[in-house]
């Protein structure tokens, strides 16, 4: 049986995973960009739309079909090439946001388990959603979003008088060039969803639900600035502190310093199940690739491939240099490529299209 | 496996020898053991015939006076042909309203089990059967589990024959088809689909008609058999297919595009597709201002959601995140808990044990010694176990509070689902606090997300996204309504424009 | 069949190795409600704690009043040493999640290794460093044992119920350890903490106070009313006025007063009473005050307009001098801040706007041109009368 996702699940799945890796991302991963970060998030979303354009002008292309389905029947050999960089990239997306939750959940409680019980119950989560397949994810995410939007915008009206906007300025903050170089860090985080627009499969009986890949991408990226933005104004930028540790970081998102006991839990919530979302999804985007580079694996030699791999990969030094991963400015790049290269797979067709 | 006794017979057709025909229902029916059966000769314009019928099961009265009373007075002496003694019987003689021919003797057979009455013919090939059912059965009443303030208040009882003409009052339409079929290899169960034609999708009622007829039981005794049987996932935990015992939201669902399965001896419907919206739907959410049902739809989602949720927080909290309590109630909690030998899971699966201990004796209990049952509750569960320091006093209200939650689901089957997640969430909330928790809930919710009912997936129209009326979480004016529910059929008649109130 | 026995497994194993080793009942865990840091005589850091005594409650209903508290000491050579200390003598599992107030001797606080300390405290495990911090005059161990539970079985509901009123009045500021932290090691405004003294041991009329300035607040902001001065009351702390920080070191104290009027130029909704011409005048803010600074003046020039409403009552329609007497004990504020060397009135916030980058910002100077800034103060009276 194969990985699929309907579309409408894909967009929500999709704007939970970006949204929560934007948070992450921005706030954990490049501390230094301290509360400019919003500027690299709206920087990255300008370099990132030409890959939500280009899965849009594919979908368009493949009609009845996702684009990787349709590309596969043509070029076998093009789409499992593509299909490689995009799981490899998922894969390492999947092994930083396995990290995350892991040292979340340290933070939380459970900060003298080893990291091998802590990465246990999501692999766990991670083969149950990959066994019921990308539309229970999707749907679930979507279902979710509401909810924890509901939870934010309740915790969120008890923060506001606590709010600074002045703590934006220096408006460019650290500076161009680590703006910059956030910007690209972002533009892969954005780009991680055109795999999910290659594997969408058309909502045929409601065509309404039609995935727009630039409204799924702009609205991720919106919010993940909105809320990247809410949290540059909730502590003045840390310029004097001595390195960052990942606890620390974690206790300026989720404690801030100022959050009542009250509104912990809350933001505890909002926080795990956003990144369930972004692990959940990343693996199921690793599989389903898989699949497509290895056809004849059976769906559950997949899961425990993908399982295995993302707990191996996540108990190595990659994930230990997680704070200055040189990976992580090359993750545009990659998947950017392999939109530029399905777009010229597809323009040489029409061109043969055309002269036939 | 072996064939019933006496399959070849049952598999027979009638021969014109009253005698040869009496000889295979008495091997049949296994008489004279079988003290049950009537045999009742009698004769008419000169010919033997046999009314055979089930004693208690048909009506005396209506087989002596529109039987064997009427072929009497309508003896006039004539002479009829052998082969057409049966028509002749039909049309003139017999004053039952319903009544066919049939010479195939397993249909006559299951007929008579059935309560009706067979008449066979001397001379003839073809025998009668007659509509005399006249079992006694459990009148139309209030119901048992689904108390409503406002709406209808009868039931359905053990009838089928009631039960299909309680829908039928409800639903007066003439494209409300009742197909009937026997379910069950060895000993059948007479089982009814209802559906409204042009509104409930055919794929759908096809679907439904293709279960029951795989259903390859011996014997099925009761509509909850038969939804084991034909529902999507069987082994999931969470049902697939609503069982109610109001004939109106039975009719209600009818309307909406659903389809009705009525069975023999069950005083339950059982409609199908069903999404879990539901099951947590009261009936009379319909019949109230849109106001109050808005509200006391969102009360019983927070009792769901208290009921599955607050154990497994209490737990996860208390062993792993005390920092996520207010001070004043931690420290209140702590001194409770002080002279308390067990742990916090331990009390907690404890409390929950016993709970649902006494909730299953009370419903097990004879009334007469029922109010026992809440005296020794209310004692062990309140005052003794607080007293003794088995038990921390918070743990009562919890467990209270818990309770009541699932008990504001109307849907018994489901609030028992949510008892068996329940234990989930609090076993994984102790073992990793929230993270554990949390993690549980999302399975949860994918594991919903991925049931289907009827090919309906279980949590639409909300994921994934369908059109629907305003009446999923908040119920809407019922001006609003006025949408086809989205698993009927998009060009129903009954949802088309025109149908729709001013 | 290999689904299930893949997910089973996989549960099985998350189930029987995550996270069940190391799990405590919360009635076996020691909940610091009040923490001290002090300095030792050889530079180390010394901790004392306050632990609410669980007692039990039997179940029966009765009320166990209050259980009372224990205070533990220890020291080390910093504040990881001093926790693993406190740790060994403490008889249950220690827990740091749950404090209310941080109290930090004024000689630590002064000394330059509090930032240091402040570090360390950030990166500990479930350290609540959302609780407040109090700067204390004299030995922080005495204070911490002075604070008893006057109100409810609880420890700590009359510190709670006291830094509520307070701060609505406008006497001590409503800032965290946290929030101390994040503002030492930032670029902007310098923070300010709560400043607390010790009551003397006898009547204030028969006992030096252990300083003159610690006396001055007690009498600036209790009002002299006859009807209060011969009560007695248990609590022997004070809570007045405020210890302003620059990175990371006390450097001066401001008494309530002046403390509120800073907050007035921070923006702070406030409503106070203020005497003018021999009587008492009510005001409450209107808005926040609109603050420019032009930076590229030199001396860096900083414009406050300020609006105040007189509250509604029976008295004159105008108040001639009002706005100049409030102009004058805004400034004075200012002064005292100045003299300090810190700003706390988060003016450097709007004066980083015109800065592109951080690094230009830091590199201006803030702190040192405030000192020598021109500032001054406009105060928009409306009078509001019945």
């Amino acid at each position: 049986m194969k990985f699929q996702i309907r579309e409408g699940a894909a967009a929500s799945l999709g704007t939970a995973a970006v949204v929560a890796r934007i948070l992450y991302g921005i706030t954990i991963d490049l501390p230094w960009l301290y509360n400019s970060g919003w500027i690299s998030v709206l920087l990255g979303g300008v370099l990132a739309l030409p890959v939500a354009l280009a899965a849009a002008q594919l979908r368009a292309a493949s009609a009845g079909k996702s684009p990787l389905s349709a590309l596969n029947a043509r070029r076998p050999v093009l789409a499992r090439l593509l299909a490689g960089v995009l799981m490899l990239t998922a894969a390492f997306d999947a092994t930083m946001a396995v990290d995350a939750i892991a040292d979340s959940a340290g933070y939380a409680a459970l900060d003298s388990v080893a990291k091998i019980y802590l990465l246990l119950p999501q692999l766990a989560l991670c083969a149950w959603g990959l066994t019921l397949n990308g539309d229970a994810i999707g749907d679930s995410a979507r279902i979710c979003n509401r909810i924890l939007l509901c939870i934010f915008v309740l915790f969120m009206l008890r923060e506001i008088p606590d709010l600074c906007p002045e703590w934006l300025t220096p408006i460019l903050g650290p500076g161009v060039p680590a703006l910059l170089d956030g910007a690209v860090r972002v533009a892969g985080w954005l780009s991680l969803l055109a795999g999910l627009f290659l594997i969408a499969e058309p909502d045929v009986q409601h065509p309404a639900n039609a995935i727009r890949p630039v409204s799924v991408m702009a609205i991720g990226g919106a919010i993940g600035m909105g809320l990247v933005l809410l949290h540059g104004m909730m502590l003045p930028a840390l310029v004097r502190a001595e390195g960052f540790s990942r606890y620390f970081l974690l206790d300026t998102v989720l404690t801030n310093g100022r959050t009542t006991l009250a509104l912990q839990l809350p933001k505890m919530i909002v926080w795990f199940g956003s990144l369930f979302f972004l692990m959940l999804s990343d693996s199921f985007l690793c599989a389903a690739m898989l699949q497509t580079v290895a056809p004849r694996l059976p769906r559950f030699v997949c899961i425990g491939i993908v399982a295995a791999g993302i707990a191996a990969l996540a108990l190595t030094n990659i994930s230990a240099s997680r704070v200055e991963t040189p990976v992580g400015r090359w993750l545009y790049a990659a998947q950017a490529g392999v939109m530029l290269a399905a777009m010229v797979g597809l323009a040489l067709e029409r061109k043969e299209a055309q002269r036939a | 496996m072996a064939e019933q006794p006496n399959a070849q017979l049952l598999r027979g057709e009638l021969k014109p020898q009253l005698e040869e025909n009496l000889k295979d229902v008495q091997k049949i029916l296994n008489l004279p053991l079988n003290k049950d059966v009537v045999l009742r000769r009698y004769e008419c314009e000169g010919f033997a015939a046999c009314a055979i019928y089930i004693e208690g099961m048909a009506d005396d009265r209506k087989i002596s006076e529109f039987i064997l009373h009427a072929c009497k007075e309508s003896d006039t002496g004539e002479a009829i042909a052998p082969e057409q003694r049966a028509e002749r019987l039909m049309q003139s003689y017999i004053e039952i309203a319903q009544c066919v021919k049939e010479n195939r003797m397993g249909e006559l057979i299951t007929g008579v089990l059935g309560g009706m009455t067979a008449v066979l013919i001397d001379g003839c090939g073809e025998g009668l059967l007659l509509e005399t059912r006249g079992f006694v059965h459990r009148p139309v009443n209030k119901t048992s589990n689904e108390a409503v303030v406002i709406g209808s208040q009868e039931g359905f009882v053990e009838s089928l024959r009631a039960n299909i003409t309680l829908l039928r009052r409800y639903v007066q339409s003439a494209q409300l088809v009742t197909e009937r079929l026997a379910i069950g290899t060895g000993v059948p169960t007479n089982v009814a689909l209802m559906y409204l034609k042009g509104v409930c999708e055919d794929s759908v009622v096809n679907e439904a008609r293709r279960r029951l007829q795989c259903i390859d039981s011996p014997s099925v005794q009761g509509i909850g058999v038969i939804q084991q049987f034909i529902e999507d996932r069987p082994r999931a935990i969470f049902p697939q297919m609503l069982q109610t015992e109001r004939p109106d939201r039975a009719a209600s669902c009818l309307l909406e595009g659903q389809f009705v399965i009525l069975a023999e001896n069950s005083p339950y419907a059982l409609t199908a597709p069903v999404t879990m919206f539901h099951l947590i739907h009261a009936s009379d959410d319909t019949f109230m201002r849109w106001q109050y049902a808005t509200l006391l739809r969102i009360v019983r989602i927070a009792g769901l959601a208290i009921s599955l949720f607050l154990p497994g927080l209490y737990v996860a909290l208390l062993l792993h995140h005390t920092h996520l309590i207010p001070l004043t109630l931690l420290l209140s909690i702590a001194e409770t808990r002080a002279d308390v030998p067990f742990t916090v899971l331990f009390e907690v699966l404890l409390m929950e044990f016993s709970f649902y201990l006494i909730n299953e004796a009370g419903t097990r209990i004879p009334s007469q010694i029922g109010s026992t049952v809440s005296i020794v509750g209310a004692l062990i569960l309140g005052q003794a176990a607080v007293s003794a320091s088995i038990i921390s006093p918070i743990l009562i209200i919890l467990v209270a509070l818990t309770g009541l939650g699932s008990y504001a689901v109307p849907n018994y089957g489901f609030g028992l689902s949510i008892v068996v997640y329940r234990l989930l969430i609090v076993l994984t909330g102790a073992l990793l606090g929230l993270y554990g928790l949390l993690a549980a809930a999302l399975a949860l919710l994918m594991h919903l997300c991925s049931i289907r009912s009827f090919g309906v997936p279980y949590l639409a129209p909300v994921a994934p996204k369908r059109p629907h009326n305003p009446d999923i979480l908040l119920r809407l004016s019922i001006r609003k309504q006025n949408r086809p529910m989205f698993y009927a059929r998009r060009d129903s008649w009954l949802h088309g424009k025109g149908s729709a109130s001013r | 069949m290999r689904r299930g026995a893949l997910i089973a497994l996989l549960t099985a194993a998350a189930v029987l190795l995550g996270g069940c080793s190391e799990i405590d009942q919360a009635e076996n865990l020691a909940f610091v409600v009040l923490m001290g840091v002090d300095q030792t005589e050889d530079g180390g850091i010394e901790l004392s704690v306050q632990v609410p005594k669980i007692s039990g409650s039997r179940g029966n209903g009765e009320d166990s009043g209050s259980s009372g508290d224990l205070v533990f000491t220890a020291s080390g050579g910093d504040f990881a040493e001093a926790i693993t200390a406190l740790k060994w003598i403490v008889p249950r599992r220690l827990d740091l999640s749950q404090i209310e107030l941080i109290v930090v001797s004024e000689a630590l606080a002064s000394s330059g290794r509090w930032l240091e300390v402040m570090n360390d405290m950030m990166q500990t495990s479930r350290l609540y460093t959302a609780a407040r911090l109090a700067v204390c005059d004299g030995d922080v161990q005495a204070f911490i044992r002075a604070e008893k539970p006057l109100i409810g079985t609880r420890i700590a509901d009359e510190l709670t119920a006291m830094f509520e009123a307070y701060t609505t009045d406008g006497f001590v500021p409503n800032t965290s350890f946290a929030d101390i932290y994040y503002k030492s090691i930032s670029a902007y405004s310098d923070p300010v903490a709560v400043y607390a003294v010790p009551a003397p041991e006898e009547s204030s009329a028969d006992v030096e106070p252990a300083s003159q300035d610690a006396a001055e607040p007690a009498v600036a902001i209790i009002p002299d009313d006859p009807g209060t001065t011969d009560v007695e009351t248990e609590q022997e702390t004070r809570f007045l006025g405020a210890a302003v920080f620059r990175d990371g070191r006390m450097v001066g104290k401001l008494d309530g007063r002046t403390l509120m009027y800073c907050k007035l130029l921070r923006g702070k909704s406030q409503t106070f009473v203020f005497a003018h011409g021999g009587e008492e005048v009510s005001l409450s803010t209107l808005g926040t005050p609109s603050v420019s600074v032009d930076t590229a003046s030199e001396p860096v020039r900083i414009q406050v307009d300020l609006r105040l409403a007189v509250l509604p009552n029976n008295g004159p329609l105008e108040y001639p001098g009002l706005a100049d007497a409030l102009e004058a004990e805004l400034m004075k504020a200012v002064d005292a801040c100045k003299a300090i060397g810190a700003e706390p009135f988060q003016f450097a916030e709007v004066a980083a706007r015109r800065f592109a980058t951080l690094d230009d910002w830091i590199a201006y100077g803030w702190r040192e041109r405030f000192i020598d800034s021109e500032v001054e103060i406009n105060v928009d009276l409306k009078i509001e009368n019945l």
